[in-house]
C-alpha cells in the first residue's frame, strides 16, 4: 500500500492533538475516573496506528520501542515491590494518590508500544510485497 | 527451523496444559471479598475508583502479570515471523 489519500492524511493530521490529549486526560484521571492505564494506552497507541495512514513509510525503529518496553516492565516489577511492600510511608493520601497515576502512566505507555510495535511488524513484515 | 518448531509445539502444550486448568475455576468471587473491597477500598489505598484500587494495590500481581503477557506476545509475535529477509 503505498498510494495515500491526500483527504485523510490532512484530516489526520488535525486529529493527533485531540487523541494524544484524550490518552492522557484518561491515564492521568485513573484513580478518580473511570478509565486507567490500559484504556488510555490503547488509545495512545491509535495514534501512533492513524500516522500510519499519513505517513506509510518504516520510520518508527521497532528495536528501539521494544527496549523501552522493557525498561517499563522493568519499572512496573520494581515500584510496587519497593512501595507495597515496605512497612512505612503507606498509610498517607499523598503518597498513595502519585504511587497510583505513576503506576498508571507506565501501564499506559507499555501497552502504547506494545500494540505500536504489534501493527507495525504486521504492517512491515508480514505482508506480501 | 527445527528449533522453531519445537517451541511452537512447547508453546502450544504449555497452552493446552492452562486451558485445562481454566476449564475447573469459577469466575463468581467469595461474597466476603466483594463486601470487603466495597467498604474498605478508600480508607485502604486513597482512590476514588474501585476498579484502580483493585488492580493497583489489592490485585498487584496481577497486573504485573497481565503486562509481562502482553510482552511475552510482542516477543513472540517478532520471534514467529516468516519474513526475515529486511531484519538488518
Amino acid at each position: 500500500m503505498k498510494s495515500n489519500s491526500q483527504i485523510i492524511a490532512r484530516v489526520t493530521g488535525l486529529l493527533y492533538p485531540f487523541i494524544i490529549l484524550i490518552g492522557f486526560y484518561i491515564i492521568i484521571n485513573g484513580h478518580v475516573s473511570p478509565g486507567g492505564g490500559f484504556q488510555g494506552g490503547a488509545v495512545l497507541a491509535s495514534a501512533f496506528i492513524s500516522r500510519y495512514l499519513v505517513i506509510p513509510e518504516e520510520s518508527i525503529r521497532i528495536k528501539y520501542m521494544q527496549t523501552l518496553e522493557k525498561v517499563l516492565f522493568f519499572c512496573i516489577i520494581l515500584i510496587p515491590t519497593l512501595f507495597l511492600f515496605s512497612s512505612t510511608g503507606n498509610d498517607s493520601a499523598m503518597a498513595n494518590t502519585i504511587y497510583l497515576v505513576v503506576m498508571n502512566l507506565l501501564i499506559g505507555l507499555k501497552v502504547s508500544s506494545g500494540l505500536t510495535i504489534i501493527f507495525y511488524r504486521f504492517v512491515f513484515y508480514e505482508g506480501g510485497e | 527451523m527445527m528449533r522453531r518448531a519445537f517451541a511452537m509445539i512447547f508453546c502450544l502444550a504449555v497452552a493446552a496444559y492452562v486451558l485445562f486448568i481454566y476449564n475447573g475455576t469459577t469466575l463468581t468471587p467469595d461474597p466476603y471479598v466483594v463486601d470487603y473491597y466495597i467498604a474498605n477500598f478508600t480508607k485502604d489505598t486513597f482512590a476514588q475508583n474501585a476498579v484502580a484500587a483493585i488492580y493497583l494495590n489489592y490485585r498487584m500481581f496481577d497486573s504485573m502479570f497481565e503486562t509481562l503477557i502482553l510482552l511475552v506476545s510482542v516477543t513472540a509475535v517478532i520471534n514467529f515471523s516468516w519474513r526475515r529477509d529486511h531484519e538488518e
